[in-house]
């Protein structure tokens, strides 16, 4: 990272491989397929330009996602469509299930995405950041401008609300 | 001595503990009440059923990386590293010449004044000569330093591309 600060461009390349992936999946849950790749791309640009003002308050991946939330942001606005969060679920294309998957487990995954769809935007924003995106809650904190106590209540509320729905179906499963 | 932890601490610890969030203290704290406690032990299992249903539930739906996208990028950025390097060496090239061409006007404007038409002394009569002189020198200087401004700021193509063409050429 320090290397990569400095200007040292082969530091730099091993960040992208490395954050690529990530990045990818974040970018596709905000804006649609087509321009995940494009926006990917601007995004380390965009990063690339302003490393030099990095200065480590916050991890490098939540500093990388906040670049790409602003730009998915800004290509939503261009597109006029609603914020990136209000909206998530209903303009990120499902990704492919995997071909090994029973139905019901399928039928699980729908039943999930329907449940999270049922929680405040921004609650669903915080679960799809925690589990998804596998952010801790300090980056979480960081990348919303959110207070770290803040993001654990509304998690810990969000994760009640979903457990008590998902124990009642799983209860009816076993029944 | 650590204190165990009271069931109603656990509630409030359980969800992050079953993200593996937890540091390795409060871990502990809760792995040994978890061994004791039936209550408490059975939320530590409800809690991780819906941590790894949802890990999965995301973990199945990751969307697949174009094939070669990181290095795509990673030779967007070298590209733009490139330019920018570039960039920044013709502008310091342009400075150069425009610095090295104002002082050039500037000397031959001085050595265009006669030294009969020196600056004035302090208790001799201005001659209107030398003023004149003493004003052309200054517009030249000043036009110089407008023509170095207009040509830094705007970047003229003209200059920017005989240099470009060079370097990449090599």
């Amino acid at each position: 990272m320090a290397r990569a600060r400095q200007g040292d461009a082969d530091a730099y390349a091993a960040l992208v491989k490395r954050y690529t992936p990530d990045l990818y999946a974040f970018l596709a849950a905000r804006v649609p397929r087509p321009v995940v790749a494009d926006l990917a791309q601007e995004t380390w640009l965009n990063a690339w330009r302003a490393i030099g003002s990095f200065r480590g308050l916050c991890s490098f991946r939540t500093w990388l996602y906040r670049i790409g939330l602003n730009l998915a942001s800004r290509e939503l606005k261009r597109r006029k469509r609603a914020a990136p969060w209000s909206d998530e679920l209903a303009h990120a294309e499902p990704a492919q299930a995997l071909a090994s998957e029973r139905i019901e487990t399928a039928d699980e995954h729908q039943e999930l995405q329907r449940l999270m769809a049922s929680l405040p935007a921004i609650d669903c924003e915080l679960i799809h950041l925690l589990y998804r995106d596998q952010l801790s809650y300090e980056e979480i904190s960081h990348l919303m401008g959110m207070p770290l106590g803040t993001v654990k209540v509304r998690l810990h509320r969000a994760r009640q609300r979903l457990r008590a729905q998902l124990e009642e179906r799983w209860e009816a499963k076993s029944r | 001595m650590i204190r165990p932890l009271s069931c109603t601490e656990m509630d409030a610890l359980l969800p992050e503990w079953a993200e593996g969030g937890l540091q390795a203290e409060a871990r502990v704290r809760v792995n040994s009440h978890v061994q004791t406690c039936a209550r408490c032990a059975a939320e530590a299992a409800a809690w991780r059923r819906l941590s790894t249903t949802l890990t999965t539930h995301f973990a199945t739906r990751r969307p697949p990386v174009p094939e070669g996208l990181a290095s795509q990028i990673q030779r967007v950025v070298r590209l733009d590293m490139d330019r920018r390097s570039i960039r920044r060496r013709q502008r310091a090239r342009i400075a150069a010449l425009l610095t090295l061409t104002a002082t050039a006007i500037a000397m031959f404007a001085l050595w265009q004044v006669p030294s009969h038409l020196s600056p004035p002394r302090p208790l001799a009569p201005a001659s209107p000569d030398a003023a004149m002189a003493w004003g052309s020198i200054t517009v030249w200087a000043l036009l110089g330093l407008a023509v170095s401004y207009i040509l830094l700021g705007a970047d003229l193509g003209g200059v920017r591309q005989l240099f470009s063409h060079r370097r990449c050429r090599s």
